[in-house]
């Protein structure tokens, strides 16, 4: 890692990495345009993963891959809460 | 869920999904859909959609009532161009999805959240106002078309007064059909609305007798339905049709009602979309007229439910219906 390169901060857990990320997704728009052109799970998680690399923050494609898993069940449980 | 940030808007392609029924607080989840347009029969088959891609299920923030507020706050204030009530399986989809042909027009139909905020136990009346328009407000910013109509669920008869209240001078389209028809349409294939706890009892008001079973609490919540379509129907802005007008009323006495005027290529637009099964997302299946097949799969105690329970409120609507 050279030194322009962020250091992933060990403290930050992989939730909130995740939700930091969301963050940056949500207003950075050509980082979210290239995602929002990825439709399959796994290229998306891999994705996602290497960019938040590249901005110090680190979480798993499993990590990710289980949010996006619990908010589309709650979803389809809509009814319920 | 994250909290909200100075990019969240609707003109940034964000959009109210889901208002938690179960938190102590009201909050509206909001998923982030680019540039998708409501154009699916339903609300929730175009969420349901986007869901099965990545990003808006990573894209997501939870608002409260006073951000929900003040989000909207920021958006233009353009009023729904119509409502759409119904009593449920009376063709309202149809009326729905023949707007949708047009271009110029944007259909909200059946958003959940809309329900949720006008029955939402956790707030005040006025709150729940402020929540429903605020939802419009932003929806109909999300449109991003010359006008929109909302086309509402059938619970939300139950609240049309204070929908009205919110927007007086709105356009109102009341739609009703044959109760035996609706009733068996409902009992084999039924809404969630119709199954006991979905509503709030003291929404509904105390039964005049005690409820049987299933079919009975579901004909009984549907002659609530009835009752409210008929004090709506009777409303000044309210123009009420039979099922059985339809899709001839549309172009005749619904598009002058709501004040627009079609030029030939969307006439020809909205009656392509007669032909069609309205509630069906891929936009495939041919529509089948089926009232006598409804009324001969009527048994006798299906009749002796529309009889007892909904027949009254259809004769007033009957009596309260545009002449086609």
């Amino acid at each position: 890692m050279d030194s322009a390169t962020p250091h992933p901060d060990d403290a930050v857990t992989p939730a909130v990495a995740l939700a930091r990320f969301a963050d940056l997704v949500a207003a950075d728009a050509p980082l979210r345009t290239r995602l929002a052109t990825i439709r399959e799970h796994e290229v998306f998680a891999a994705a996602c993963v290497a960019a938040a690399r590249e901005h110090g923050l680190v979480f798993s494609a499993e990590d990710l891959r289980s949010l996006l898993q619990s908010r589309h069940l709650l979803w389809l449980q809509r009814h319920l809460w | 869920m994250n909290t909200p940030t100075p990019e969240l808007s609707v003109s940034g392609g964000w959009v109210p999904f889901h208002v938690v029924r179960g938190a102590p607080e009201f909050a509206v989840l909001w998923t982030w859909l680019g540039a998708e347009r409501f154009r699916d029969p339903f609300f929730d088959q175009t969420v349901s959609s986007a869901f099965n891609h990545p990003l808006p299920l990573l894209l997501q923030r939870a608002t409260s009532l006073e951000q929900l507020v003040e989000l909207a706050e920021r958006a233009p204030d353009r009023p729904p161009s119509a409502f759409i009530f119904h009593v449920s399986r009376c063709g309202s989809t149809l009326v729905a999805q023949m707007f949708a042909r047009l271009e110029r027009l944007f259909v909200l139909s059946e958003a959940r959240p809309l329900t949720v905020a006008l029955e939402d136990p956790r707030l005040s009346p006025g709150d729940r106002r402020r929540a429903f328009r605020a939802l419009i407000r932003l929806y109909g910013c999300a449109a991003n078309s010359a006008g929109y109509i909302v086309k509402l669920d059938a619970r939300n008869l139950l609240t049309w007064h204070e929908i009205a209240e919110a927007y007086p001078g709105v356009p109102r389209l009341v739609l009703h059909r044959d109760p035996v028809e609706v009733l068996v349409s409902n009992l084999s294939n039924q809404q969630a609305s119709l199954t006991p706890g979905q509503i709030e009892p003291a929404q509904l008001g105390p039964p005049p007798r005690a409820l049987t079973g299933p079919e009975d609490y579901a004909a009984f919540v549907l002659s609530r339905f009835y009752a409210a379509a008929v004090e709506a129907a009777a409303a000044p802005c309210s123009l009420t049709l039979d099922y059985r007008a339809l899709p001839r009323a549309v172009e005749t006495l619904v598009v002058p009602h709501f004040g627009l005027r079609l030029g030939a290529a969307e006439v020809e637009a909205m009656t392509a979309a007669t032909g069609i099964y309205s509630k069906d997302a891929s936009r495939s299946a041919p529509f089948v007229a089926d009232s006598a097949a409804k009324h001969a799969e009527a048994d006798a105690a299906t009749r002796a439910l529309a009889a007892e329970w909904l027949a009254p409120h259809y004769g007033k609507l009957r009596a309260l219906s545009a002449a086609v």
